[in-house]
């Protein structure tokens, strides 16, 4: 299947994730303070531009976390949304040592979690309002003021908390710093695209993932170390993988959610791309001054409030082309189209996206339901399985 | 190829089931419940299948499971998925075959063939008993007291169909309890009961698109009066197997599996 190079090259990696969230909760004693966001719609760059940590609260799988969730939304909500507010009551590191956070309102759960987070949890909670439009062109100039207005907003209250306010020429060096590991990054996810490859996406998407919580820089570090050692391999002299090529999109798949991913693995599909707001879509487009004189702040506008693969915030067309998109990028055989129990946003698009697979591209698409607890592992084994099987079978 | 035996051995949540093949021609089947530890009952109706075929089990040459008790059968040679399963053994039947229901004890599928047999694409109902077998057998058992057997005859003497909303088992019984007490006739209430297995079968086969011919398998096939109502539900009619038993399909389809694997390790 694959060459033993990977391992060799990811030697140490989770131990590395481990250790930096301890180094979050050092920093905390090291006065320099941590905000933690949950969706990729707030700019990380604002928050390091006001001299603080971002780290981004997106772990899940965790049943524990689940439970205690359920002290403020109810227990048919979306784990994602239980587990934002129960992994501070079940004491994770990361979610203890957070001074503040920042929430997007991308849907009713998280709106609640922003207010619960301040009114429960007794932490600073930024809001982010986002517009939703409907005819992008049309109604553009309005949903960019807002948003920006809302940045703007955002921009103060964080600068207020470290005593320390976001500059322009703070934020284009924050800006310039992200774009380079999105740069990094992207190189990695595309590695994939290609039957011969050094690394898997799975390797790729954990590394994606361990950027959540790891210091800017020595995150940057890290890729581009990576990034040359790849760079050495001879692609020709690896075998091609011939196992289904499939991607993976729908709901957040939190870090520590690995419940399908792993049962896609045994099955022996190969996830080669995704369209998931964890993965690569963080990567794919930087954030662009227009001009020496350009304003950070209305860069960032333009590159969060449009490029963030939300079936909330995205018209269905745009969101359906760029699966095409990818789809034909990377060859893929099927989609598998995750969605988180409960998760309406997510749930509400499969048809969509089942059908223009099918029209588009003549690929299945299999839709998993799932939650953070074992209960369901059979039956999605099953689908999985015969999903696979069917694919093999062509 | 010298004379040889492969089997199939499908452990779903409710039976266990062995399909012996001999020279790739059937030779028996067999049913046995699946209890509370599914590899053993596996490994036991395999082994009185053989014993009943007349054969020594050291002479089985191939075992392919399937059900999802696959997972735990540590005698398998290779196990396979109930759709792939149930789209092959059905296609075996009746190679004309296009869409297969399976409607088993505790999941609901449907699986779309293709001229050969392959599958491509499928549905499978999430966790929920409602619209499987489990939910006419805790009816008929708990609270009609009637044979699970003589559903479909019941139903057929029905002279209106009930309305059953409660998609749940338990709150299904409730209201099963409170039509008795109404004074609805046991007749009525079955063919109501498998009208809201149809409907929710029904719903799944058309989000797939049903595509004639159609045939149902697994337990619940055997019950006419489920067959009936899903025919007038999708507007087609439905094929049941009769040379074999329904419930014996995904054990087949997996007997047949085991050969070409033994085929194609022999290389013949
Ligand atoms: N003679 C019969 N008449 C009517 N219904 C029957 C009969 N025999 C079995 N059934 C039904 O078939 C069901 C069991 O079917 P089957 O053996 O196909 O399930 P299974 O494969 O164990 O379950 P699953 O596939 O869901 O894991 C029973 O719940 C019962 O409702
Ligand atoms: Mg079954």
């Amino acid at each position: 299947m694959n060459n033993g190079n990977n391992s060799i090259l990811l030697a140490g990696l989770p131990e590395r994730i481990e250790r930096d969230s301890a180094r979050i909760t050092l920093a905390r004693n090291a006065r320099s303070k941590v905000v933690g966001y949950f969706c990729p719609h707030v700019p990380e760059e604002l928050i390091m531009a006001a001299d603080m940590i971002p780290v981004r609260l997106a772990q899940g799988g965790d049943i524990d976390a689940v439970t205690a969730g359920e002290d403020y939304l109810k227990a048919d909500s979306c784990p994602y949304a239980r587990s934002c507010l129960g992994f501070r009551k079940t004491e994770n590191p990361i979610y203890t040592g957070v001074d503040a956070v920042c929430v997007a309102y991308t849907c009713d759960s998280m709106r609640k979690n922003q207010e619960y987070w301040a009114d429960y949890l007794g932490i600073p909670s930024f809001p982010l309002g986002i517009t939703q439009t409907h005819d992008r062109l049309r109604s553009k100039t309005q949903s960019l003021e807002y948003y920006k207005n809302e940045l703007n907003l955002l921009a103060g209250r964080l600068g207020t908390l470290s005593g320390q306010p976001v500059t322009n020429s703070k934020l284009k060096r924050a800006i310039e710093l992200t774009n380079r590991i999105r740069d990094k990054l992207w190189r990695l996810f595309e590695y994939p695209a290609d039957k011969q490859t050094p690394i898997e996406w799975r390797d790729v998407f954990r590394i994606a993932q361990a950027g959540f919580t790891m210091d800017r820089q020595e995150y940057l570090d890290e890729l581009t170390l990576l990034d040359d050692r790849l760079g050495k391999i001879d692609k020709q002299s690896l075998t091609p993988d011939s196992r289904p090529r499939l991607m993976i999109c729908g709901s957040i798949i939190a870090q520590g959610d690995d419940k399908v991913l792993d049962i896609v693995g045994a099955a022996g599909g190969n996830i080669v791309a995704d369209s998931v707001c964890t993965g690569s879509m963080f990567s794919r487009k930087r954030v662009t001054l227009f001009g020496l004189a350009g304003s950070p702040m209305d860069a960032l506008a333009e590159r969060y409030l449009y490029n963030i693969p939300c079936p909330f915030m995205t018209d269905l067309p745009k969101r359906l082309s760029r699966i095409v998109k990818i789809a034909r990028d990377y060859n893929i055989d099927g989609i598998i189209y995750y969605s988180l129990k409960y998760c309406d946003t997510w749930r509400a698009e499969f048809k969509a996206v089942r059908d223009i697979a099918q029209k588009q591209l003549s690929i299945p698409t299999l839709l998993i339901e799932a939650e953070y607890s074992p209960a369901d592992i059979g039956t999605i084994k099953t689908k999985v399985e015969a999903f696979i099987e069917m694919m093999e079978g062509r | 190829m010298s004379e040889h035996i492969v089997a199939g051995v499908d452990i779903g949540s409710t039976t266990a089931k062995a399909v012996v093949l001999k020279n790739g021609q059937l030779l028996l089947g067999k049913i046995e419940s699946t209890g509370s530890n599914p590899a053993r009952a596996g490994q036991e109706v395999l082994e009185s299948a053989i014993t009943d075929s007349g054969y020594d089990k050291s002479r089985l040459e191939y075992t392919v499971v399937t059900g999802y008790g696959r997972v735990s059968a540590s005698f398998a040679d290779k196990t396979v998925t109930e759709i792939t399963c149930h789209g092959r053994g059905a296609h075996f039947v009746s190679p004309d075959i296009k869409t297969v229901i399976d409607i088993g004890g505790q999941d609901s599928k449907v699986i779309s063939v293709d001229a050969s047999g392959r599958v491509v694409d499928f549905v499978i109902n999430d966790k929920c008993a409602s619209g499987t077998g489990r939910f006419l057998e805790s009816a008929a058992q708990l609270v009609l007291h009637v044979p699970l057997e003589d559903l479909g005859k019941l139903s057929a003497g029905a002279t209106s169909v009930c309305k059953i909303s409660s998609m749940c088992t338990v709150f299904a019984q409730t209201e099963i309890i409170s039509l008795l007490a109404a004074g609805e006739s046991k007749e009525n209430i079955i063919a109501g009961l498998h009208a809201s297995i149809a409907g929710r079968v029904g719903t799944m086969a058309n989000r797939l698109g049903v595509k004639p011919v159609v045939m149902m398998t697994g337990g619940v096939a055997k019950n006419t009066g489920v067959k009936y109502a899903l025919e007038k539900e999708l507007g087609t009619s439905i094929i049941v197997p009769d040379d074999i038993d329904p419930q014996l399909i995904g054990a087949l389809g997996a007997a047949l599996i085991a050969e070409d694997m033994l085929k194609a390790k022999t290389g013949t």
